[in-house]
């Protein structure tokens, strides 16, 4: 399937994945308007070792922890093979949350889980943060 | 073709048909199943008290879970195992398997307690059929008590709250949650709850009169609704009856074998593996019963898969409190206080054995992975480890593969 | 002190729409944005702006502008502002100006003034994308005859060529100037189109040996990074007399930029100034040129072209003359317009002369001496579209080498302070943080797709003409005609006035 990737040398540590990440996943189709004052919870978020900087999000595991853990079957495969969240399941226990090595999935203001969803779920119909970065350090693939 | 059959219809067995279909997608499994329904998740049965969730939904993976994997239920208590002729018998019909499964789960313990039986209405809390009927009386709304201030009650407690007036929870123990947490975080739970549910600890129950209960110390609680949260007892009798190896739970290896040939055994029912103790442990949780379900599956299909990483963890909100738990409480112990919030981490010889954290859980999967895999911590600072972490924490190359696409943590 | 620097530039924000991300903070390397937690957002310091465009580009909600600084000196035409400026600056610092890229002044850009014929009616255009159209071009010298066997293959033996798949070069930029990155994608991108990219005189990184067979490596008056493995592995040999931006001086590159591997590869200490001699000291006449381009072709056994380099100046022709009897099997000329890391500016902005007047007068010398043959010739200095391209070869280039253009495709704004180290873009810097902004497999690409462009509409406009081949545009006078020019500019071109038949 494909999925999302980092090539950890091109990462800027700009955050501009985080940013695109919020307003793609914001249901406002204006970029102001979905950012302007507000706190932002991307699904992306960029990580620094100290030296390096790379953008998180969720891995879509071959065998998911976060599934293996949820007791309301919110989290689950589609058939392409990708991690999604069905929020009106979730109840909200944070077992995921628990479990994942990758710290990729959270629990919300709304008080469900969320994760990178790889942009299924809006109209952009392809990864923003993908197309976003200046600097092509997050891909989507097949590999 | 090899016939899996599999008793019991819950967490263990969803594994386990997810790990012998991951071998073979068109096996020939039989879910022999007591409880009567289609797959539901039991953890959800607070949750569709609150009406955070509905009943539909309990069935987590839908009512068709079994058909659309082209899985037989039979619904029906398995009465008797033949090991020899490899037959299950259940409710007077016979069930031949090559590879066997037994995912009982386990039951309520209900002491005998004096005059419990002039309570009117009184409930464990377990099952969906449990949650059915406390729902019917808590229509009319008054005061409960809930005996038992572990999860399982503390979760009812939360169901119920919007029904009842009054909810008293009375524990043996000083303090709630006294198995999944440690003291100082149970005396914070205590604190933080104490304006919403009246806990009654270090309380031992002595006898009912009617619809009140009297304590060793003479204080009596009257109440409309009992609840019975003592905690849960494996069911063994099955695989006792024919020389498992039993000890509170059924005795399993790395693989989920019992001692008994071509007969497995997972979920809250076993004892297996536990990576922190390095020793076999009851813990009755639900990643457990599933992942000890499908590395049993994958066993039973022929593909071998060792259970090495199983330890204990919870996550759980209580009535907005987000206690979440991994690992023993054991080694030096680190706590820090962030404005609401504590965390305490446990580490020995360099390596993470436990954490509990009550508020933020963000990225806490790091630490329960570092307490999985037994990854050395190196020079991190137990505090800076309370404080947040990130992938930053992993070896660089791991790092790096993970992120590309050519490992999975 | 008095503060006497001027923001050149001002840094306008929209905070309608400003979202307080700070990316345009962390990408700037001149620490131009902050957020400034007292006011809630962000602010900037317009003095520290160079115009790099680099915030510009990077904002998610297009907040940002900048825009040349509005305040003024009081009005002089003489006494312009730059001029206080750079004496404010000079008062202060008591240095030598220095800039970066090609001549900014507003002299005449002869390209502007010269426009392409196209065919009517009689001799019909050509449809590149129905009919053949051939931009492939060999560089070096022509043999006078051929001779052919029986076979009709043919016997002569040829002197050493360069086989382009179009009249393009990457023009050269050491490494130490631009980046690793910036280099590998030159490489790249060189390798994919078949062209040839150029090392400059700071030497070649190990690394980049694989790509040898497109590879001009280049020996200057420092004589930098030049060892026997570095001559056998390009496929020609570019001795460097002047370059366009700096004519009479040598190259020179700031030692904060000699760091690491750059240094390594010039073979001279880290953190040293790299400046290049004025002249070649082994180089006084036409005769000392010829020993080293032989030299050369003896070091490398007469299988690669050897190039020289020169800039562009009053008496380009003659130079070019005794280059074209030097052995030398190309000439490139670099007009005044050329690019640069750094260069005084005066030098800059005052020395040497258009490289449209300097290929005419070049051209038509060689062709009077009957040399022209001899040597292919190669233009340089602000090639900026395909139609610089075919106007210069109609003036009698065989190629043109493209530096700024390349630059400007990789993601250079042309912000001229490429000597500060700093660049944004990752292309004209060392520091790791700034290099790894060039992502060498989105340059490569975008080198590419920029040429490949080129290609299409120089073919298109050769179709226009009725020529199918850059063979027979190449001197092709009568496919120009200015417009604007006076006489001798006409004559110095070659070309006549539009209108005249």
């Amino acid at each position: 399937m494909k999925k999302i990737y980092v090539k950890e040398e091109w990462c800027l540590g700009c955050h501009l994945c985080e940013y695109e990440c919020a307003y793609a996943n914001s249901g406002v189709s204006n970029i102001v308007l979905a950012l302007k004052d507000k706190e932002i919870d991307p699904n992306v978020k960029v990580q620094t070792d100290g030296k390096i900087t790379f953008a998180v999000s969720c891995r879509h595991c071959d065998e998911p922890m976060c599934i293996s853990a949820c007791i309301s079957g919110a989290l689950s495969k589609d058939e392409t093979g990708a991690v999604t969240v069905d929020k009106s399941k979730c109840v909200g226990c944070g077992s995921c949350v628990m479990v994942c090595p990758y710290g990729a999935v959270r629990i919300t203001k709304e008080g469900t889980a969320n994760k990178c969803q790889l942009c299924m779920n809006n109209t952009f119909g392809e990864p923003l943060c993908v197309k976003k970065c200046p600097n092509g350090a997050i891909v989507f693939e097949e590999k | 073709m090899k016939k899996y059959v599999l008793i019991g219809g819950s967490i263990a067995t969803e594994g386990a048909i997810e790990g012998i279909l991951s071998v073979n997608n068109k096996a020939d499994i039989t879910v022999i199943c007591g409880e009567k329904r289609p797959l539901y998740s039991r953890p959800l049965i607070s949750y569709a008290l609150e009406k955070k969730t509905t009943d539909e939904k309990m069935y987590f993976h839908g009512e068709d879970f079994y058909e659309k994997r082209g899985v037989k239920a039979i619904y029906a208590v398995a009465d008797k195992i033949d090991p020899e002729k490899k037959i299950v018998f259940a409710e007077g019909k016979e069930y031949p398997y090559d590879e066997l499964l037994v995912a009982t789960g386990s039951k309520p313990f209900v002491p005998p307690i004096k005059g419990l039986e002039s309570v009117s209405k009184k409930h464990t809390f377990y099952t969906m059929d449990d949650m059915l009927g406390l729902r019917a009386d808590l229509e009319k709304g008054g005061k409960v008590l809930i005996v038992g201030a572990g999860l399982i009650g503390m979760k009812c407690a939360e169901g119920v709250k919007e029904y009842m007036d009054d909810i008293v929870i009375a524990d043996m123990a000083p303090r709630p949650l006294p198995a999944a947490t440690t003291p100082e975080a149970g005396s914070i739970v205590q604190e933080r709850l104490s304006s919403i549910v009246d806990f009654r600890l270090s309380a031992a129950l002595d006898h009912f009169e009617g619809n009140k209960a009297v304590f060793g110390s003479g204080e009596e609680v009257s109440f409309d609704i009992l609840v019975l949260a003592l905690g849960v007892r494996p069911q063994v009798g099955l695989l006792k009856e024919i020389g498992a190896e039993v000890n509170r739970g059924i005795l399993v290896n790395e693989k989920m074998q019992t001692n008994l040939p071509h007969i497995y055994a997972a979920g809250d029912v076993v004892e297996s593996y536990e990576a922190v103790g390095e020793s076999k442990r009851l813990l009755q949780l639900f990643p457990s019963a599933f992942l000890g379900g499908k590395t049993a599956g994958k066993n039973m299909a022929g593909e071998e898969s060792l259970f090495l990483t199983d330890i204990p963890m919870n996550a759980t909100n209580l009535f907005g409190v987000r206690i979440t738990s991994a690992g023993l409480f054991v080694g030096e112990k680190t706590e820090v206080t962030v404005g609401e919030d504590y965390r305490a981490l446990y580490t020995e010889g360099g390596f993470i054995k436990g954490f509990i954290l009550i508020g933020d859980s963000a990225r806490a999967g790091i630490l329960t992975d570092f307490i999985r895999k037994k990854r050395p911590i190196g020079g991190v600072d137990a505090k800076e480890l309370l404080a947040g972490r990130d992938l930053s924490l992993y070896p660089a190359e791991e790092r790096r593969a993970a992120l590309g696409g050519k490992y999975e943590i | 002190m008095i503060d006497f620097n001027v923001a050149p530039f001002e840094v306008v924000r929209d905070y309608d729409k400003c979202v307080n991300c700070r990316v345009c903070e962390r990408q700037c390397a001149n620490e131009v944005h902050h957020y400034e937690e007292g006011f809630g957002k962000m602010i900037s310091d317009s003095t520290k702006c160079v115009d790099c465009q680099r915030c510009v580009c990077l904002c998610p909600t297009k907040a940002l502008k900048i825009v040349p600084n509005r305040n003024s000196f009081r009005p002089n035409a003489n006494w312009q502002q730059k001029y206080l400026t750079e004496i404010y600056k000079q008062a202060e610092s008591g240095g030598v100006l220095l800039s970066s890229m090609g001549n900014p002044e507003p002299f005449p850009v002869y390209f502007d003034k010269i426009l392409i014929n196209a065919s009517q009616v009689t001799n019909p255009s050509i449809d590149p994308l129905r009919e053949p159209m051939e931009t492939r071009v060999f560089l070096g010298a022509k043999p006078q005859t051929i001779q052919r066997n029986a076979e009709g293959k043919i016997e002569t033996k040829l002197p050493p060529r360069l086989k382009l798949s179009m009249p393009v070069m990457f023009s050269a930029m050491s490494y130490g100037s631009i980046s690793y990155n910036a280099h590998a994608a030159l490489a790249r991108a060189a390798e994919k189109l078949g062209i040839y990219y150029n090392t400059g005189e700071g030497g070649l990184h190990k690394d980049f040996y694989k790509y040898s067979a497109n590879t001009i490596v280049q020996v200057a008056s420092g004589r930098f990074g030049v060892h026997k493995d570095y001559l056998e592995d390009g496929a020609a040999i570019e001795i460097k007399i002047g370059q366009g931006a700096k004519p009479g001086i040598g190259g020179h590159l700031p030692g904060a930029k000699i760091v690491g591997d750059v240094s390594k590869t010039r073979m001279i200490p880290e953190g040293s100034d790299a400046v290049s001699p004025a002249p070649h000291h082994d180089i006084y006449s036409i005769e000392d040129l010829r020993q080293l381009v032989y030299s050369i072709k003896e070091a490398t056994e007469y299988k690669k072209p050897v190039i020289v380099k020169i800039a562009a100046v009053h008496n380009v022709a003659a130079i070019a003359s005794g280059i074209a009897r030097s052995g030398a099997d190309i000439i490139a000329i670099d007009g005044f317009r050329g690019g640069t890391g750094a260069a005084p500016t005066r030098i800059r902005d005052n020395v040497g002369i258009p490289i449209e007047l300097a290929l005419g007068s070049v051209d038509q010398r060689l062709r009077e001496e009957n040399i022209r043959d001899n040597v292919s010739l190669v233009v340089a200095g602000s090639i900026r579209c395909s139609a610089d391209v075919v106007k210069a070869i109609c003036l009698g280039a065989d190629a043109v080498y493209i530096g700024s253009a390349s630059l400007v495709a990789m993601g250079c704004h042309l912000c001229r302070t490429c000597n500060y180290g700093k660049c944004n873009w990752g292309i004209a810097t060392q520091r790791p943080d700034l290099v790894k902004r060039l992502n060498p497999d989105i340059a490569a690409e975008r080198l590419i797709n920029m040429l490949t462009g080129w290609n299409h509409e120089i073919q298109e406009m050769m179709g226009g003409m009725g020529i199918n081949s850059i063979e027979a545009l190449r001197g092709n006078r009568l496919m120009l005609r200015g417009v604007g020019l006076n006489e001798r500019e006409l004559a110095v071109l070659g070309i006549k006035h539009a209108g005249e038949v």
